[in-house]
C-alpha cells in the first residue's frame, strides 16, 4: 500500500470509529450526522485511492530513484500567466456581493464567472 | 506535457499585470503572505483601539456599536485574513520547493484561490461603508443574534458572503496541496522523506477538507434565514439556535488546528537547522500531526460546555487526549536541541519564544477542556488570554520566525539580525505583559466583548498593564516594518543557503528561478541538502 | 464536607492563581466549593508541567550553546524514550479526566426537592426573575439591573431560558455560568453558603448593551427570605451583612 493510500484508509477507519463512538456515548443526532457525513466523505476518498492505480507507480515513491530514472516521467505542470483565474474570482465576488446587497450586480457577476470559467477550460485543454 | 518556455526573471521586474495574472506558485505565495501581513497590521491597529478603550474603567473613546464592529473585525481578520492565509501562502511558496516540483498541481486553480481570498477580505471590510456598519456579532456570529431580525444591517451579509468566499478558496487550496504532495514529488522524495512542514500541510489540508464544508453550510443556512425566509436557527419559528453552534464549531475547532499545525511545521524546520541536528523523532512528529488532526474533529462541543445540551464528558475526554500528541511535539523539539550545537539567530529565538508561549496557552487549554473550570473561564478574559497565547504567542511568533527564516529565500535579501532581536524582545515582553494579566482578569470575573466596565477592585490596574503591553508589541511591529523596508532597499544579496538549511528549497537560488530547480541533489533522507553538503556526516542506513 | 479541605491548598492557590483581589473568588456556593477544587488541582498540575517543560526547553539553550564549529552527533531517534513521553502525559490526562468527571456530576446534580425555584428569563438587555409558586417577578433594565434574592444554606433551582438571542447567566463568585438559549430550558441548583451581595452578568455577547446586562445576587438569611416572600417581594430586605461584590 502506498503511504497516501494508507493515510486515507486509516483516516476513513478513524472517521467511522469516532462517529460510532459518538453515537453511542453522546446520543446527539446533530453531531452524529456531522461525523457520519465526514466518515462517508473519508470512505469515498479511501475508495478513490484504491481505484487510482496511478499513484502506485510514482518515481517519487521509489526510495532509490535518481534524477536519471525520472527522464520521460511527468515532472509536474508548467503554466504561464493567465488572466482567467482573477476574472473568475472577480465574477464570484460580484455574484456574492450582489446576492448580499445589490441583485443586479449578481447577474453581471454570474455572467463574468461563467465566461471566465469557459475561457479557463479552453485554455487548460 | 508542456515544457519550460520562459526564461527565469527576477521579482523586481514584474509589473502589475504580471502579478495579476501570474500562476507561479511563488508569486501566489508571496501575494498571499503580503496580503495577510497587511490584514495583520489593520487588525493590530484595531486591537490597539480595543486596548485604549479598555485601559481604564468607563472610557468613552468608542461606543458600544463601534466597539462591537471593532472586535468582530479584529477577530475575523486575524483568523480568516491573517493566520490562515499566511499559512496557505507559506505552504504555496514552500511545498513545490520542498518536494522538488516545478509548481503546484493546479496552478490556475491556485491563482484563483488567492484572488477569491483577496476579494473575500475586501468584502468583509467593505461592511464599514454600508448603512449600519460592519458585522458586529463577533467572529462566530451566533444565531439568533446574527439573524436579520436582530442584525438588520448589510454588514452582516457582507461578512457572511466574504467568509463563504474564503471557505471555498480554502477547500480548493487544500485539494491542490494534497494532489501536489502525493503526485509531484521529485525522484527519491518518498512520503517518509518529506520535510515536516510539508507533512503538517498534508494534515492541515485534510482538516480543511473535513471542516470547511461545515462552515460553508452554516453560512449558507444563515444567509437563507436572512433573505429567503429560512427558519433554521429561529427558535420562535421552530428553528434551533443550538444547531448553529454545532455547525459552526464543527468547523471552528478544527480551524484552530488549521491555524497551528502549519506552524508546528515551521518550528520543526527551524529548530533542527539551528541545533545542527536532524529532527528528533521524525515518525512520531508525523504521526502526532495526524493524531491531532483526527482528534480535533471530535472536540467541537468543548465550545458548548455551558449550553447544557451536549455530552460534556465525551468532548472533555477527547480534548484532553489532544494534549498527548501535542506534548509529543514539544518533547521532540527538546530532543532535537538535546546535545545539539545551538545558535541564537532571529528565527531560532522566535521558535523558542513560540515554545514558551504556546506551552502557557496549551496548559490553559487543558484547564478549560475541563467543564468545571470552563464554567468560570468561558467567555471571560481567561479565555481571551488562552487563545491569544496559542494564536498570538504561538502562530504569530512562528510567523515571525518563518519570515526571518525564509525572507532571504523569498526575496533574496537578508533581514537584519540586530533589528530582528529588538523585534523579538519587544514582541515577547509586550505580548506577555498584555496577555498574562488577562488570566487574572478572567478568573476575577471580567467577561470578553464588553466595551466598558465599572471600577471594580483591581480591574483598572490589570487592564492598564495589558494596554501598556500592547503598546510595547506595537513598537516591536514597527521595528519589524523598518527592518523589512531597509532590507528591501539594500543592495546586499542574500546567499542561496544562509543558514545551512536541510530541505530542497535551500538547494536552489535565492530567489528561486521560474521553474524552481536547475538541478537536484540525490534524495536519500528528509534532509537532502545537508546530506549533499556534509557527506561525511550522513547517517548510515538512515531512511 | 469538601470545603473543610486543608488551608494549605487554598494558600497554594492564592500563590498560583493570584492573591488579594487578583484571584479566583473564594466560591460562595457549595457547588463553587467543588469547582474551586478543580481549579486547584488543574493549576497545580499545570504549574508542574510548566516547570518541567520550561526546564526542558531552557536547559539545552544554556548547556549546548554553539561554542565550536564542529557538528554534534547526528542522532535522531530513541523509541523507548518516545514511548515514555507519550505514556506519561496520557496517564496524567486520564487522571485529570477522572477528577473532572467526578466533579462535574456533583456540580450539575439536580436535587429532588429544591427549597425554592426561580425561572430566569434573559432578554436584550436585562433579566426577569420569577419566583415559582408566587407572584413575584423582578425585571430589570440595562440602567436599573435587577436583584436576585436567594436564601443562604438552602438549595434554589434556577430554570434558565432566553426570549431572544443567546445570553449567559454568570455569577463570578459562584464560579459558574450557564447559557440562556431560546427554546432550551437549562436547570441548575445553587446553594449559597455566605450572606452577601454578588455581582452577576451576561457573559455571551448579545448585542450592543451586552456590557450593561448585569444583575446582583443578594444572599439573605432564611428568615429574611421568608419575610421577603411573604411581603410579595416588595419589602426591602433589612440586613445586608458582609457585603461583597
Ligand atoms: C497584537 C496584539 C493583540 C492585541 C493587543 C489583541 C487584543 C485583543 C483583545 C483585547 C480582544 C478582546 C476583545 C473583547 O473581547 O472585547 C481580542 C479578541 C480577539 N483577538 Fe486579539 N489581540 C492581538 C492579537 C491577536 C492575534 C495575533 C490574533 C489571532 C491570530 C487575535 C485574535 C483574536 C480573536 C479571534 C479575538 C476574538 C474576537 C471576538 O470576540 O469575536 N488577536 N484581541
Ligand atoms: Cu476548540
Ligand atoms: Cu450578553
Amino acid at each position: 500500500m502506498t503511504t497516501g493510500r494508507r493515510l486515507f484508509v486509516s483516516s476513513a477507519a478513524f472517521g467511522i470509529a469516532i462517529a460510532v463512538a459518538y453515537w453511542f456515548s453522546a446520543h446527539n443526532p446533530d453531531g452524529a450526522v456531522l461525523l457520519g457525513l465526514m466518515a462517508v466523505a473519508l470512505v469515498f476518498a479511501a475508495g478513490y485511492m484504491f481505484v487510482a492505480e496511478r499513484a502506485a507507480r510514482l518515481v517519487g515513491d521509489r526510495a532509490n530513484a535518481s534524477n536519471a530514472d525520472a527522464s520521460g516521467e511527468p515532472l509536474g505542470v508548467f503554466t504561464v500567466a493567465s488572466p482567467w483565474p482573477i476574472t473568475v474570482a472577480f465574477g464570484a465576488f460580484l455574484l456574492l456581493l450582489g446576492l448580499a446587497i445589490f441583485p443586479v450586480l449578481a447577474a453581471f457577476g454570474l455572467a463574468l464567472l461563467l465566461f471566465g470559467l469557459f475561457r479557463l477550460g479552453r485554455e487548460s485543454r | 506535457m508542456n515544457t519550460a518556455t520562459t526564461a527565469p526573471s527576477s521579482l523586481a521586474h514584474h509589473g502589475i499585470i504580471e502579478w495579476l495574472t501570474s500562476t507561479d506558485h511563488k508569486h501566489v505565495g508571496i501575494l498571499y503572505m503580503c496580503t495577510a501581513i497587511f490584514y495583520f497590521l489593520v487588525a493590530g491597529l484595531l486591537a490597539l483601539v480595543i486596548r485604549a478603550q479598555l485601559s481604564q474603567p468607563e472610557m468613552t473613546l468608542v461606543g458600544p456599536h463601534q466597539y462591537a464592529q471593532i472586535f468582530t473585525l479584529h477577530g475575523t481578520a486575524m483568523i480568516f485574513l491573517f493566520v490562515v492565509p499566511f499559512a496557505l501562502g507559506l505552504a504555496n511558496f514552500l511545498i513545490p520547493l520542498q518536494i522538488g516540483a516545478p509548481d503546484m498541481a493546479f496552478p490556475r486553480l491556485n491563482a484563483f484561490t488567492y484572488w477569491l481570498f483577496f476579494f473575500a477580505g475586501l468584502t468583509i471590510f467593505s461592511g464599514v461603508f454600508v448603512n449600519g456598519g460592519a458585522a458586529a456579532t463577533g467572529w462566530y456570529a451566533y444565531a439568533p443574534l446574527s439573524e436579520i431580525s436582530v442584525s438588520t444591517g448589510g454588514g452582516q451579509d457582507l461578512w457572511i458572503v466574504g467568509l463563504l468566499m474564503s471557505s471555498i478558496s480554502g477547500i480548493l487550496t487544500a485539494v491542490n496541496f494534497i494532489t501536489t504532495i502525493f503526485l509531484y514529488r521529485a525522484p527519491g522524495m518518498t512520503m517518509w522523506r518529506l520535510p515536516i512542514f510539508t507533512w503538517e500541510m498534508v494534515a492541515t489540508s485534510l482538516l480543511i477538507l473535513m471542516a470547511f464544508p461545515s462552515l460553508a453550510a452554516v453560512l449558507a443556512m444563515l444567509f437563507i434565514d436572512r433573505h429567503f425566509g429560512g427558519q433554521f436557527f429561529d427558535a420562535t419559528a421552530g428553528g434551533n439556535p443550538v444547531l448553529y453552534q454545532h455547525l459552526f464549531w464543527f468547523f471552528g475547532h478544527p480551524e484552530v488546528y488549521i491555524m497551528i499545525l502549519p506552524f508546528f511545521g515551521v518550528i520543526s524546520e527551524i529548530i533542527p537547522v539551528f541545533s545542527r541536528k536532524p529532527i528528533f523523532g521524525y515518525t512520531g512528529l508525523v504521526l502526532s500531526a495526524f493524531a491531532i488532526a483526527g482528534l480535533s474533529m471530535g472536540v467541537w462541543a468543548h465550545h458548548m460546555f455551558t449550553t447544557g445540551v451536549v455530552t460534556n464528558a465525551f468532548f472533555a475526554a477527547v480534548s484532553f487526549l489532544i494534549a498527548v500528541p501535542t506534548g509529543v511535539k514539544f518533547f521532540n523539539w527538546v530532543g532535537t536541541m538535546w546535545r545539539g550545537s545551538i545558535v541564537f539567530t532571529t528565527p531560532m529565538i522566535f521558535a523558542i519564544g513560540f515554545m514558551l508561549n504556546f506551552l502557557i496557552g496549551g496548559i490553559s487549554g487543558v484547564m478549560i477542556a475541563s467543564p468545571p473550570i470552563d464554567f468560570q473561564a468561558k467567555d471571560s478574559y481567561f479565555l481571551v488570554s488562552h487563545f491569544h497565547y496559542v494564536l498570538g504567542g504561538g502562530s504569530l511568533f512562528a510567523i515571525f520566525g518563518a519570515i526571518y527564516f525564509w525572507f532571504p529565500k523569498v526575496f533574496g535579501k537578508m533581514l537584519s539580525e540586530r533589528l530582528g532581536k529588538w523585534c523579538f524582545w519587544l514582541l515577547f515582553i509586550g505580548f506577555n505583559t498584555t496577555f498574562f494579566v488577562m488570566q487574572f482578569l478572567g478568573v476575577m470575573g471580567m467577561p470578553r466583548r464588553i466595551y466598558t466596565y465599572p471600577a471594580l477592585p483591581g480591574w483598572g490596574n490589570l487592564n492598564m498593564v495589558a494596554s501598556i503591553g500592547s503598546l510595547i508589541m506595537a513598537a516591536g511591529v514597527l521595528v519589524f516594518a523598518w527592518d523589512v523596508v531597509t532590507a528591501s532597499l539594500s543592495r546586499k544579496h542574500a546567499p542561496d543557503d544562509p543558514w545551512g538549511g536541510y530541505s530542497l528549497e535551500w538547494w536552489t537560488t535565492s530567489p528561486p528561478p521560474e521553474y524552481n530547480f536547475t538541478s537536484l541533489p540525490p534524495i536519500r533522507s528528509e534532509r537532502p541538502v545537508f546530506d549533499a553538503k556534509h557527506p561525511e556526516l550522513v547517517r548510515s542506513g538512515s531512511s | 464536607m469538601r470545603n473543610t479541605r486543608p488551608v494549605l491548598a487554598t494558600s497554594l492557590l492564592l500563590s498560583t492563581t493570584g492573591c488579594g483581589v487578583y484571584a479566583l473568588p473564594a466560591g460562595a456556593t457549595t457547588q463553587a466549593q467543588v469547582l474551586r477544587q478543580d481549579w486547584i488541582v488543574f493549576t497545580l498540575a499545570g504549574l508542574f508541567v510548566a516547570v518541567v517543560v520550561f526546564g526542558l526547553i531552557l536547559f539545552p539553550l544554556f548547556a549546548w550553546r554553539r561554542r565550536s564549529n564542529d557538528y554534534p552527533v547526528q542522532f535522531s531517534r530513541n523509541t523507548k524514550l518516545e514511548l515514555i513521553y507519550t505514556i506519561i502525559p496520557l496517564l496524567m490526562v486520564i487522571a485529570l479526566f477522572a477528577v473532572t468527571y467526578r466533579d462535574e456530576i456533583i456540580v450539575e446534580h439536580l436535587g429532588a426537592h429544591p427549597a425554592n425555584t426561580v425561572d430566569v428569563l434573559a432578554f436584550q438587555w436585562s433579566w426577569r426573575f420569577h419566583y415559582v409558586g408566587t407572584a413575584i417577578n423582578i425585571e430589570g433594565t440595562p440602567n436599573a439591573p435587577p436583584q436576585l434574592i436567594l436564601p443562604v444554606d438552602e438549595t434554589t433551582r434556577i430554570n434558565l431560558t432566553s426570549s431572544d438571542v443567546n445570553h449567559e447567566f454568570w455569577v463570578p463568585a459562584f464560579l459558574f455560568k450557564r447559557d440562556a438559549i431560546a427554546g432550551v430550558k437549562n436547570s441548575f441548583d445553587l446553594r449559597p453558603i455566605h450572606i452577601g451581595v454578588y455581582l452577576g452578568r451576561c457573559a455571551e455577547f448579545c448585542g450592543f448593551d451586552h456590557a450593561l446586562m448585569t444583575f446582583t445576587v443578594r444572599v439573605v438569611s432564611q428568615t429574611d427570605y421568608v419575610r421577603w416572600l411573604r411581603a410579595g417581594g416588595s419589602s426591602i430586605v433589612p440586613s445586608a451583612e458582609g457585603s461583597t461584590l
